[in-house]
């Protein structure tokens, strides 16, 4: 019997393997079967009311083509999504620690590394099953209703932003349920950032732009929407509209650099799973 | 094999206040503890509630690191990855009470401890076969009683065949058949050279079964050795009890047997005498045991009960730290409290 670590393939297929166990308790779930309606009710119906010829657009922003549909969409479909990773994750590992699970898993011969990530590819898979399919369901309703699809290139850029909007929320979730002792500060922490990231962002863009005096009181001015993207860089719902952004005409396009947006998602992406990882070689069972 | 050697480690309580919420109080822990497990022995950790025994256990299973001291694995200090991974092969410990709260199966709980070790998942199965959980292999956890989830744990910790198994209570919540079997299975492994290490705060319970035991209080190891071995350490004199008929024969005994002590006990029924007779600085061997028979015999009495008694834990604590067995059980919380 060897008494090191698996290394190489082998060590990828256990990783794999026990996210693959996680997933399936995770979608045997009656949290699953809650959260999935919901996020199936939300997105389809957001895809199907933005196609409504009655629908008059979000603000000044009106959108005709399938992929601006889609956008629309989101701002919608998004926060049940994103609360779903906050509900799959917040007992992840703080309830493993209650019960004694977690210690059993951490005497086990595998780097507190892999089982950190196992735990994060599970979560994150969970709640990437039912938003994908969704939206899968959301875009054909918008192709039935506008008849266009939206090209390949914009699909690939959309279903990567939701993929990593969805795996900025599974880190930060963790790293809180890693953090909590108990269960309720852990869906405490949880919902209050999802609430934070969610809900009062533009308070905190709002303020940081009365700081640097620009006018908040004409949130359509360019001044003021550029401190909007640059305080947007800080959020992970911010990151991922101005990636969506990306994809939208002209005059809609974020005034930021793509290469800004671009850094700020692959930092959200590594500096919340790098506290998760580390928080998880610290942790006391 | 696994040594401790000067281990201290004190838990930091979140103790939360208006000036600090971040404030942290050193709790309880363990203090200097050097100890060293034996192949082919079983070692039973013994003390009251809140003395360090699962504190001891996660360190030794490397779950909690040392503040002093170090962890050792074959002589070698756990310091790095290769040393941990090694730990993690060799060493297997069963939490107390662990919840299995589902959903999942035994089978499935097994099938994932097998991905995360690289192992097949027949393995898993022999374990739960070894354990009497075939049967509900494929029911689901909440339908488990607490002697099967009991019995679940210990499958996880066989699993990979550990060089040392540390188990935290794991008599509790078994039924007396699956404890007698739990006995056996253990010095079964300690046969095929295992070392093992079981905590309780029942020192008859851990009698049965244990080669050593170490007794531990506030945090600080006061004896180890057989249980004869950590009674004469102590000053704790080998005793018998015996029951009969018709003379008391306390003044016979303490005139024939040279370093006896002979005391009075509650009268048994269909006992006219009770007695506890305590031997100072000897062993109770077969030979002498025969001696007291004899004794009992000439002095007109009838013998009907003599067997030995081992001390429970309150004797051993009262005599370990000259206090009540009361005062030294809650001492444990308001002296960590005062540091």
């Amino acid at each position: 019997m060897s008494d090191g670590y698996l290394t190489g393939a082998s060590r990828l297929r256990a990783i794999l393997l026990v996210t693959k166990h996680d997933v399936y308790g995770m979608v045997m779930s009656n949290r699953m079967l809650i959260m999935g309606v919901v996020i199936a009710f939300f997105i389809l119906g957001s895809c199907w009311a933005v196609t409504d010829p009655r629908f008059e657009g979000v603000g000044e922003f009106e959108a005709y083509d399938p992929i601006a549909l889609l956008f629309l969409a989101t701002a919608f479909a998004l926060w049940p999504s994103t609360l779903g990773v906050v509900l799959f994750g917040f007992d992840a590992i703080s309830r493993r620690r209650l019960t004694g699970e977690l210690a059993i898993d951490l005497t086990q011969p595998m780097p507190r590394t892999d089982i950190s990530l196992a735990h994060l590819l599970a979560v994150w898979i969970t709640s990437l099953l039912p938003t994908f399919i969704s939206f899968i369901g959301g875009i054909l309703i918008i192709a039935y209703r506008v008849d266009a699809f939206p090209t390949i290139a914009e699909l690939i850029v959309f279903f990567t932003a939701t993929a990593l909007l969805l795996w900025w929320y599974t880190c930060l979730q963790l790293l809180a349920s890693s953090l909590a002792r108990d269960l309720g500060s852990s869906v405490t922490l949880g919902v209050g950032t999802w609430l934070v990231f969610t809900t009062i962002w533009l308070l905190v863009s709002a303020v940081v732009a009365t700081i640097v005096g620009v006018d908040v009181t004409d949130i359509t001015s360019a001044e003021f929407d550029i401190v909007n993207e640059k305080v947007d860089l800080f959020s992970p719902n911010g990151v991922y509209q101005l990636l969506l952004e990306t994809l939208l005409p002209g005059d809609a396009q974020p005034r930021l650099a793509d290469a800004w947006i671009w850094l700020s998602a692959i930092a959200w992406s590594v500096l919340p799973m790098s506290l998760f990882v580390n928080r998880m070689h610290r942790i006391k069972p | 094999m696994l040594e401790l050697s000067n281990v201290t480690y004190r838990h930091h309580d979140a103790m939360p206040k208006l000036t600090n919420p971040f404030y942290q109080r050193v709790g309880p822990g363990i203090k200097g503890i050097s100890i060293q497990l034996a192949p082919k022995k079983i070692l039973g950790l013994v003390g009251p509630n809140g003395t360090g025994k699962t504190t001891l256990m996660k360190v030794m299973a490397g779950l909690l690191p040392p503040e002093d001291g170090h962890l050792l694995i074959d002589g070698n200090p756990v310091i790095d990855e290769n040393s941990m991974a090694r730990l993690r092969h060799a060493v297997s410990f069963m939490p107390e009470q662990v919840g299995w709260p589902g959903p999942g199966t035994p089978r499935r709980v097994m099938s994932r401890l097998c991905a995360m070790r690289g192992e097949d998942n027949t393995n898993g199965l022999l374990m739960l076969d070894l354990v009497g959980l075939t049967q509900r292999a494929n029911d689901d956890l909440s339908t488990l009683s607490q002697g099967m989830r009991q019995r679940l744990s210990l499958a996880t910790a066989l699993l990979g065949g550990p060089e040392v198994l540390l188990l935290d209570e794991p008599l509790n919540g078994l039924d007396p058949v699956a404890q007698a079997a739990f006995r056996g299975l253990l010095r079964q492994l300690a046969s095929n050279g295992a070392s093992i290490v079981v905590s309780s705060h029942n020192l008859n319970e851990l009698a049965r079964f244990v080669d050593e035991v170490c007794i531990l209080h506030m945090g600080r190891i006061v004896s180890i050795g057989t249980i004869t071995e950590v009674e004469r350490f102590l000053g704790i004199p080998a005793r018998l009890e015996a029951a009969g008929l018709g003379t008391n024969p306390s003044a016979a005994l303490t005139a024939a047997i040279e370093g006896v002590s002979v005391s009075e006990l509650t009268e048994e029924e269909g006992s006219d005498w009770h007695l506890e007779i305590a031997l100072h600085e000897e062993e109770w061997d077969t030979g002498r045991r025969a001696e007291v028979a004899t004794v009992i015999s000439e002095s007109g009495a009838k013998l009907s009960h003599l067997s030995v008694v081992n001390s429970d834990l309150e004797h051993i604590l009262e005599a370990a730290t000259g206090l009540s067995a009361e005062e030294a059980g809650f001492a444990i919380l308001s002296t960590e409290e005062a540091t």
